[in-house]
C-alpha cells in the first residue's frame, strides 16, 4: 500500500512537472512590445532615408540651439543671475567635468556629429541615395565637428583618445570638402549646401590659421546667402531654448554690461531691467541681427519660433576681412556694418581697424555661437585677450580662467581611452 | 515622441519563431495530463482517503462545541477561528468565547483553533453520529509564533516552525489602533527589524521608499516586490507630474484598514521561490476575511479626525545686517528703514503670511462587515479619508471599496474572490527642488529686502499667493481583482490556482492660469506666462497567474515530506500619454483643445516573466525541518543571449526545545534556524535592446517632420543580478514566556550586479549601458526583543525592542573603474569600491598651517585636492523601542521611540542659506571671517555634509476601551476611543530641522535635505466600534 501511494504521488509530480517544463518552452508568452522604438537593422531600409537625414537636421538644430545658450555664457555676451551652480560656474569661467551645462553641450554636439557621419555611411550603402542628402550629411558632419573644434579644448572621437581641437577642425575641413565635392549637381538645394559648407570650411581654416585657404573657401559665397537653423514651438525640443527664459517674468540670463546700451539695432535689449532669480537686474535682449525675423527698424522679442543664421555671405566677408588683414576692403566692410549700427564711419587702419572689425563682428553675430571661438582665436592668434576678467557683476566672485569647454565626466567615465 | 512602429522585442522574436506553441493549448494539455493520471489513481488507490467521496460518512454527522478562553486570565476570547481544515468547516467564537460547529461528518478529525497573537492549538477528536462533542480551548499568547502560519509561496499552510528563515509579521489592525499613521508605508515604520523606511517629504499623499537589509543593487530594484492576497501589486508612481521630493506610490492608496497583517520576507534566502525579481525581498499583504462557522456577522466602524502641522520650531531664523547702504535704501530694504547701521533684522520664514502654511485637517472613516456560515465567508468594507497638507494646495483624498468572498461548495474545494476598488485624488504643491517652491523662496530670502520679482519681502522667487494658484492633481482609479481556487483532490495533495489583475488608470493635470503676475517654470520646462495645462493619462497593470501544488507524504511516523511545485507568470505594463497646451487665453479655459499651442508625448514599457519552482521539505518528528528548492526563471528583460536562470535554496529549522534532552532552565521554547538561498533582480524592461526612436525637426516653412534619434545602447548579454544570502538565527521564549527573542545574522552578496557603465557620448548615444559587473554585500544583525515584565488583568506592561544593523559595501565594480561621483547640488555621493553605495564624500576648503584659507589667484578660496569620506547615506543602525502599558483592562498607553544613526545627510538648506548670507553663522558680527568665507563658499561641502543621527518620538497614543456594560445596551459589542500623535519630537545634532527627508523621494541613491518639507506632526483622535 505504501509503495502504491508513493508511486501515485511520484506519478502526479512527474506529470505536473512535465507540463510545467512544456510551459517553460513557451517563450511566445514572454514577447513584449516597444511601440516607440526602431531596431538598428531597420535603418538599412532605403525607405527611411528621409527620416535619417531629418535626424541629422534635428540633432544639429538641437545642439546648435543649446550652444547659443552655453557658448554665450562662456563668453562676454551674457551673464547669469541663476541660482543653479552649473550656470554660476559657467558664468564664472570655472568648469568642472561634472558641470551639467558643459556635459549637455558636449553630448548634443557629439550626437549631431555621429548622426551625420553615420548617415553618410548609411546613404552610401543604399542603391540610389539622394546626392543632396549625402552632401547635407557631409556638411552637417562638418558643422558638428566645427562646433566641437571651435569650442572644446580637446575632443575624443568614437570612444578614442582625446584629440586636440586642431585635429577636430581638420576633420571638419575633410567633411566640408566632401560636401562641396558632392553637391555639384547645380540644383538650388546643392548650391545652398555647397555655400553652407564653404562658409564652414572658411571658418575652420581661419581658426587653424590657414588664412589663404580660408579666403579661397568663402570667396565665391554670395553676399546675400543665409543658411538658417530653424526653431519652432511645435514641440519642446524644437523651441528656441533661450526664448523660454527670456520671455519669463524672472529671466536668469541678461545682456552682459559689455553690450548694454549701445544704441545699435543689431543688439537691442529692454530698457528697464527685469529681475532675475536672485532679484538682480537683468536686461533681456531683443532679436539680434542674426536671428530670424530681425529688422533694423523695430525691436522684436525673441520667441519660441525664432531661428538663427548658421552661415551667411556676411560671415564669408568677415572671414575674408580678418584673413586679409587691415586693408581698404576691410575698412569698407567695417563702415558698412557701422552704418547698420547707427554709427558714424571711421577711417582706421592697422590694429585699430582690426579691433573695430572685431567689434562689428561681435555685434553682427551676437548670440549666434561665434563670440567664444572668436575670443579664443583673438587670444591665440593675435594675443588679444578680450575674455572677461576681474569681479563678476554680482556677488563677491571673480572670473576664472576657463577658455573652452572640457570633456565631461560622462565621457571620462565611459571612455577607456581617456 | 511619436510612435513610428510596433515591433516585437527582438530578443524574443527569434525564440518565438523557434517555439510557436500556444499557451492556452498547453494549459489544456496540463489539465489533461493531470486528469488522465489522477482519475485512475483516484479510482484505484484513494477512494477511502478522499474527503467528499465517502458517501457513507455524508449521511451521519455530529456537532462540536466549546469555549475558548485566554490562558492568562481565563477571559473569553472573541473571534477565534475554530476549524477543521481538511473539511473546510469551522466557526468563530462569540462574545462569550463560545463556538459551535454543526454537521461534522463522523470520524476522527483534527480541530484547529487559531487567533492572531495566540499559539495555534490542534486537537484530534472523534465525532460520533448525532452527538455533540465538547471541546474547549485554552489559548496562550503567542510568544515566538512557532505555530503561526506564514506565507511561503507554496500551496497550503506552512507553520513558522518549518521555515528556516525569519519572517516578520506586522499586525496592521494593532498598529492602526495604536498610532496616527497613514498609509501602508507608515504601517511598516520601525516595526520590522531589517526594514528601513526612507521617506521623501512630509507632503500629504507622498510615499517612502522601502529597503530590506540594505541596498543590494545600484541600478535594478532596491525595493521589495509586494503582493496583496497573492496578487502582485504595482507600486510604481501614480504618474503625477514631477515635483521632486514628493514621490507618490501605488502602494499607499490601498486602504490600510482592510489589512489583517503584513509579512516581510527579507532576502534571497527566503525569497528564492519568488524568482528573478525578488532579491530585494518580498512583502505579503493579507487582507481581512470573513469567518466560517455558524451564521455570523460583525460590523466595524472606525472614525479618525486630526490635523497635521509644521512646527515653527522646525524652521530656521533668517538674519540680515542693516548696513549703511541698506538703511539708506528704504525701497530696496524696507525693513532697514529707521534702523541704525549694524542693526540685525531677523524673521522665521513662512511665519508671517497666512497664505503660506496652515494646519492641515485630516479625517478617515471606515465601515466594514464580515461574516459567514459553513459554506461561505465574506468581508465587505468601504472607507473614505482626507488629509490636507500644511501647504494650502496639498491634499490627499482616498476612497476604497473591498469585497472578499470565500465559498466552500465542497469539502475539498474552495474559491476566494477579492474585489478592490480604490480612488485617490492627490494635490501636490510645486516646490521642493524647483525655484518655485516656498521653502527655497523664503529660506534664501534676505529678511530686510524687498524683492520686485515677488512684490514682497521674505520671498525671493515666489510669494505664497502666487504659489497657491497652481494646481497639480492626480486622480487614480485602481482595481485589484483576484481569484483563487484551492482544490484538494486527495488528502495528500493541495492545488492552488490564482489569477490576479491590478489595474490603475489615472488622470494627472498641472495647470497654470494665464495672465498671472508670476510665471513659474515647471518641470516641463515650458513657458507658462500665457497659461499652461498639461494632462497625463498614466496606466499601469499587473497580471498574476500562479499555480502551486503541494504533496505531502508520511514516510513513517517520524518523517513527513512535503513536495511543492508551481509556476508563476507575471506581465506588467506601464504607459503614460501626455498632452500639453500653452497659451490658454483665459482663466476660464482649462482644456487642451482650447490651447493655442499643443504638444504630446507617450511612453510605454512592458515586462513579462515566467518561473517554475520545485521544493522538497522533510520534517522529522515535527521539530527538525530541512527544505531544498530550486527556481527557474525567464524574463523578457533578459538579453537575447540569456534564456533561463536557476536559483537554489537550502534551509533548516530545528525546534530544539521539543527535544527530550533539552532541559535548559528558564527557557520555554527555542528554535534554531539557518537558510541559504539565491534570488534574482531583473534589469529594466528594455535595457537589453539597442534602439532608435523618432523626434522632430523643424523645416524651413516652420512645420515639423519626423526625424531619427539615437535612443538606447542596449546590452544583449544582460542577465539578472544574483543575490545570495546566508542567514542564521534563533527564536527563543523564556521566563514563562515573559521574554521573547528573535535574533538573526544575515550576509547577502549580490553578484553580477548591474552596473551602469557610462556610454561615452562620442559614440553617439548618451546615458549609460547596463553590464553585469559588480558585487555588493550587505551584512548585519537583527534583533526583536519582547519583554513582558508584568501581566495581569489590572496592569500589564510590554516592551518591544527592534534592533537592526547594516553594513553595506560595494565590493567591486568588476572592471576596476574609477569611482562614480555624483550628486544633485554638488558631487557628494560616490560609488566607490570598499565603501557603502552612494556614501557621502565632502570637499573641504584648504587652510594653511596657521588655519588661514588658501586663496586662488582670483581671490576665491581653494579646496583640498582629495574629497573626504564622511559616511553612509542611509542609517547603519536602527533601534525602535516601544512600550505598551495596559491599565484596568481599559486603558492602553503606547510610546514608540525611533532611533536611526550611523549615517550622514547633505544639509543643502543650510549650505544655501550660508551662501546667501542669511544664517546666523554668516551674519554674526563675532564670527571668524575665514569661517564665514568658508561657509559661504559654494565649492565646499564639508561643513554641510553632516551627521544625521536622530531619535524621534515617533508615536504616542492613549486608548480607552469602553467597558462592555456601557456599550452592550446600545447594541454595540465593543467600543474604544484613542488619541494619537505621530512625529511629535526629534532629538538630533544635525544642523537642519529633520535629516529624515530627501529632495527626491523616488530617488534610489541621491540624498539631500534641500527644499523638501520635513516630516509633519500628526495628531488625531479616533473612535472604533464593533457591533
Amino acid at each position: 500500500m505504501k509503495k502504491n501511494m508513493m508511486f501515485k504521488k511520484i506519478s502526479t509530480l512527474v506529470a505536473t512537472c512535465l507540463t510545467l517544463v512544456l510551459l517553460a518552452s513557451c517563450d511566445d508568452i514572454l514577447s513584449v512590445n516597444d511601440p516607440g522604438a526602431i531596431q538598428s537593422d531597420q535603418l538599412n531600409d532605403p525607405a527611411l532615408e528621409q527620416l535619417i537625414i531629418n535626424g541629422v537636421y534635428s540633432e544639429f538644430q538641437f545642439a546648435f540651439n543649446y550652444m547659443t545658450l552655453s557658448a554665450s555664457i562662456l563668453s562676454d555676451e551674457v551673464y547669469t543671475d541663476h541660482t543653479n551652480i552649473d550656470h554660476r560656474e559657467f558664468a564664472l569661467f570655472e568648469i568642472r567635468p561634472s558641470n551639467a551645462l558643459n556635459s549637455a553641450t558636449y553630448t548634443n554636439l557629439q550626437k549631431a556629429r555621429v548622426s551625420a557621419e553615420d548617415a553618410v555611411e548609411r546613404f552610401q550603402a543604399f542603391d540610389n541615395p539622394n546626392p543632396v542628402h549625402i552632401a547635407e550629411a557631409y556638411a552637417y558632419a562638418g558643422y558638428a565637428n566645427l562646433m566641437l573644434g571651435l569650442h572644446f579644448c580637446t575632443v575624443p572621437i568614437n570612444g578614442g583618445p582625446a584629440q586636440p581641437w586642431q585635429e577636430i577642425l581638420n576633420r571638419a575641413v575633410t567633411h566640408f570638402t566632401s560636401a562641396i565635392n558632392t553637391a555639384t549637381g547645380g540644383s538650388e538645394a546643392e548650391v545652398r549646401i555647397a555655400n553652407m559648407a564653404r562658409v564652414g570650411l572658411g571658418r575652420a581654416h581661419l581658426q587653424l590659421g590657414n588664412d589663404q585657404q580660408a579666403i579661397s573657401a568663402v570667396q565665391n559665397v554670395p553676399a546675400d546667402f543665409e543658411f538658417y537653423v530653424y526653431r519652432s514651438s511645435n514641440s519642446s525640443r524644437e523651441t528656441n531654448l533661450n526664448a523660454a527664459q527670456w520671455i519669463s517674468s524672472d529671466p536668469w540670463l541678461g545682456v552682459d554690461p559689455r553690450f548694454q546700451n549701445l544704441n545699435d539695432p543689431r543688439l537691442r535689449h529692454i530698457e528697464q531691467p527685469k529681475f532675475g532669480l536672485n532679484s538682480n537686474p537683468v536686461y533681456v535682449p531683443f532679436k539680434p541681427r542674426a536671428y530670424q525675423g530681425w529688422t533694423a527698424e523695430e525691436a522684436q522679442p525673441i520667441d519660441l519660433n525664432t531661428g538663427y543664421i548658421l552661415s551667411s555671405g556676411l560671415e564669408a566677408r568677415y572671414i575674408i576681412a580678418e584673413a586679409s588683414g587691415a586693408n581698404a576692403q576691410t575698412l569698407a566692410l567695417v563702415n558698412e556694418r557701422r552704418a547698420v549700427g547707427n554709427q558714424e564711419p571711421v577711417n582706421l587702419s592697422g590694429g585699430e581697424l582690426m579691433a573695430e572689425l572685431r567689434e562689428q563682428k561681435a555685434r553682427d553675430f551676437f548670440l549666434t555661437v561665434h563670440r567664444l571661438a572668436d575670443l579664443r582665436r583673438y587670444l591665440d592668434r593675435y594675443g588679444v585677450d578680450m575674455f572677461p576678467s576681474g569681479n563678476y557683476p554680482f556677488g563677491n566672485s571673480a572670473y576664472g580662467s576657463a577658455r573652452c569647454f572640457i570633456i565631461p565626466q560622462s565621457e571620462l567615465s565611459g571612455n577607456p581611452n581617456l | 515622441m511619436r510612435i513610428k512602429s510596433s515591433r516585437i522585442h527582438p530578443a524574443h522574436r527569434m525564440i518565438g519563431r523557434r517555439m510557436k506553441k500556444n499557451f492556452l493549448s498547453l494549459l489544456a494539455i496540463c489539465a489533461i495530463i493531470i486528469a488522465g493520471i489522477n482519475e485512475p489513481l483516484l479510482a484505484k488507490y484513494d477512494v477511502n482517503n478522499s474527503i467528499g467521496f465517502d458517501e457513507n460518512q455524508v449521511q451521519e454527522r455530529g456537532t462540536i462545541s466549546g469555549r475558548v478562553t485566554d490562558g492568562n486570565n481565563n477571559e473569553p476570547i472573541i473571534g477565534v477561528n475554530v476549524v477543521i481544515p481538511t473539511l473546510n468547516i469551522g466557526a468563530v467564537s462569540d462574545i462569550d468565547g463560545n463556538y459551535l460547529i454543526a454537521n461534522v461528518p463522523i470520524g476522527t478529525h483534527t480541530v484547529v483553533a487559531r487567533f492572531l497573537g495566540y499559539q495555534m492549538i490542534r486537537r484530534e477528536v472523534t465525532v460520533t453520529a448525532n452527538t455533540t462533542l465538547t471541546l474547549d480551548f485554552t489559548m496562550v499568547e503567542e510568544s515566538i509564533g512557532l505555530s503561526e502560519l506564514v506565507v511561503t509561496g507554496t500551496a497550503g499552510d506552512t507553520r513558522r516552525r518549518a521555515v528556516g528563515n525569519a519572517v516578520s509579521r506586522v499586525d496592521a489592525t494593532d498598529v492602526l489602533e495604536k498610532t496616527a499613521r497613514s498609509g501602508i508605508s507608515e504601517l511598516l515604520q520601525s516595526s520590522t527589524p531589517g526594514l528601513t523606511l526612507v521617506p521623501g517629504s512630509g507632503t500629504a499623499g507622498t510615499a517612502a521608499n522601502i529597503r530590506l537589509r540594505g541596498a543590494g543593487s545600484i541600478t535594478a530594484r532596491t525595493q521589495p516586490i509586494i503582493y496583496i492576497d497573492g496578487v502582485r501589486l504595482n507600486t510604481a508612481s501614480l504618474g503625477n507630474f514631477d515635483v521632486f521630493g514628493q514621490a507618490t506610490s501605488g502602494l499607499d492608496i490601498i486602504n490600510a484598514n482592510d489589512i489583517q497583517s503584513i509579512e516581510v520576507i527579507k532576502g534571497p534566502a527566503a525569497s528564492t521561490l519568488y524568482g528573478a525579481e525578488a532579491a530585494a525581498g518580498v512583502i505579503q499583504i493579507i487582507t481581512k476575511k470573513g469567518a466560517l462557522g455558524e451564521q455570523n456577522m460583525q460590523w466595524s466602524f472606525r472614525s479618525e479626525v486630526g490635523q497635521t502641522d509644521w512646527l515653527e520650531s522646525m524652521r530656521p531664523t533668517n538674519y540680515a545686517v542693516c548696513t549703511d547702504a541698506r538703511v539708506n535704501n528704504p525701497t530696496g530694504f524696507p525693513l532697514c528703514a529707521g534702523k541704525s547701521p549694524g542693526d540685525i533684522i531677523s524673521h522665521i520664514p513662512l511665519s508671517d503670511d497666512p497664505n503660506a502654511l496652515r494646519s492641515g485637517m485630516m479625517h478617515n472613516q471606515s465601515l466594514s462587515v464580515q461574516g459567514g456560515s459553513q459554506q461561505y465567508a465574506y468581508y465587505i468594507a468601504g472607507s473614505f479619508g482626507l488629509e490636507n497638507g500644511v501647504y494650502h494646495n496639498n491634499y490627499s483624498e482616498k476612497g476604497s471599496l473591498r469585497a472578499n468572498f470565500q465559498v466552500f461548495p465542497m469539502d475539498n474545494l474552495d474559491f476566494t474572490a477579492t474585489l478592490n476598488y480604490n480612488r485617490s485624488d492627490i494635490g501636490l504643491p510645486l516646490g521642493d527642488n524647483t525655484a518655485d517652491g516656498l521653502i527655497i523662496s523664503s529660506w534664501l530670502a534676505n529678511p530686510a529686502q524687498y524683492y520686485p520679482t515677488t512684490r514682497t519681502t521674505g520671498y525671493f522667487t515666489i510669494n505664497p499667493t502666487d504659489f497657491n494658484t497652481y494646481d497639480n492633481t492626480t486622480v487614480t482609479d485602481r482595481y485589484i481583482l483576484g481569484g483563487t481556487v484551492n482544490y484538494r483532490p486527495f488528502t495528500w495533495m493541495e492545488n492552488r490556482l490564482r489569477v490576479g489583475y491590478d489595474l490603475s488608470n489615472g488622470i494627472a493635470e498641472i495647470y497654470f492660469p494665464p495672465n498671472n503676475p508670476f510665471a513659474a517654470r515647471t518641470s516641463l520646462g515650458l513657458a507658462n506666462d500665457d497659461g499652461l495645462i498639461a494632462k497625463a493619462l498614466p496606466r499601469n497593470s499587473e497580471l498574476t497567474l500562479d499555480y502551486s501544488a503541494t504533496i505531502n507524504y508520511s514516510v513513517n511516523e517520524d518523517i513527513v515530506t512535503n513536495t511543492s511545485f508551481g509556476a508563476q507568470y507575471q506581465a506588467s505594463t506601464r504607459s503614460r500619454t501626455v498632452g500639453i497646451g500653452q497659451d490658454l487665453g483665459s482663466a476660464a479655459v482649462r482644456s487642451l483643445g482650447s490651447a493655442a499651442v499643443t504638444s504630446s508625448d507617450e511612453s510605454y514599457v512592458e515586462q513579462k516573466s515566467l518561473g517554475f519552482y520545485l521544493q522538497e521539505q522533510v520534517a522529522f518528528q515535527d521539530k527538525l525541518f530541512v527544505t531544498a528548492a530550486v527556481r527557474m526563471d525567464n524574463n523578457s528583460a533578459f538579453g537575447s543571449e540569456i534564456n533561463t536562470v536557476f536559483y537554489p535554496k537550502l534551509s533548516a529549522s530545528y525546534v530544539i526545545s521539543d527535544e527530550d534532552y533539552f532541559d535548559v532552565p528558564l527557557i520555554n521554547e527555542m528554535r534554531l534556524r539557518a537558510a541559504w538561498g539565491q534570488a534574482g533582480n531583473a534589469p529594466g524592461p528594455f535595457d537589453a535592446v539597442q534602439t532608435y526612436g523618432t523626434t522632430a525637426t523643424t523645416l524651413p516653412n516652420g512645420t515639423s517632420a519626423s526625424a531619427l534619434q539615437y535612443v538606447s545602447f542596449g546590452n544583449p548579454d544582460l542577465k539578472p543580478e544574483r543575490g545570495s544570502e546566508i542567514e542564521v538565527g534563533f527564536d527563543l521564549s523564556m521566563l514563562d514566556n515573559r521574554i521573547d527573542i528573535e535574533a538573526t545574522y544575515y550576509n547577502t552578496t549580490t553578484k553580477d550586479a548591474l552596473i551602469s557603465v557610462p556610454i561615452p557620448p562620442s559614440i553617439g548615444f548618451s546615458g549609460s549601458q547596463l553590464q553585469n559587473l559588480g558585487e555588493i554585500s550587505n551584512q548585519g544583525f537583527e534583533l526583536l526583543l519582547n519583554v513582558r515584565p508584568y501581566t495581569s488583568s489590572i496592569f500589564s506592561i510590554e516592551h518591544t525592542l527592534s534592533l537592526t544593523t547594516n553594513k553595506n559595501e560595494l565590493v567591486s565594480f568588476g572592471d576596476g573603474r574609477a569611482p562614480v561621483i555624483f550628486g544633485v547640488y554638488a558631487p557628494v555621493h560616490r560609488f566607490q569600491e570598499g565603501y557603502p553605495l552612494a556614501g557621502f564624500w565632502a570637499t573641504r576648503v584648504q587652510r594653511d598651517g596657521s588655519g588661514n584659507i588658501v586663496n586662488a589667484p582670483n581671490g576665491n578660496p581653494t579646496v583640498e585636492a582629495e574629497q573626504i569620506y564622511m559616511g553612509s547615506a542611509l542609517p547603519t543602525r536602527e533601534i525602535g523601542f516601544g512600550t505598551t502599558v495596559s491599565l484596568f483592562g481599559n486603558f492602553q498607553l503606547y510610546v514608540l521611540l525611533d532611533y536611526k544613526g550611523g549615517h550622514y545627510q547633505f544639509n543643502v538648506k543650510d549650505w544655501r542659506r550660508d551662501r546667501s548670507g542669511v544664517s546666523w553663522e554668516t551674519v554674526n558680527p563675532a564670527a571668524d571671517p575665514d569661517d564665514v568665507r568658508e561657509l559661504r563658499f559654494a565649492g565646499q561641502t564639508y561643513q554641510h555634509v553632516q551627521e544625521a543621527d536622530f531619535i524621534k518620538l515617533r508615536d504616542v497614543s492613549l486608548r480607552y476601551a469602553v467597558p462592555q456594560r456601557f456599550v452592550t445596551r446600545l447594541g454595540i459589542r465593543s467600543a474604544s476611543v484613542s488619541v494619537s500623535g505621530h512625529n511629535l519630537a526629534i532629538w538630533t545634532k544635525y544642523g537642519g530641522a529633520d535629516p529624515e527627508v530627501n529632495f527626491h523621494g523616488a530617488s534610489t541613491f541621491d540624498r539631500n535635505d534641500s527644499w523638501t518639507l520635513p516630516m509633519v506632526r500628526r495628531v488625531s483622535a479616533s473612535l472604533s466600534l464593533q457591533f
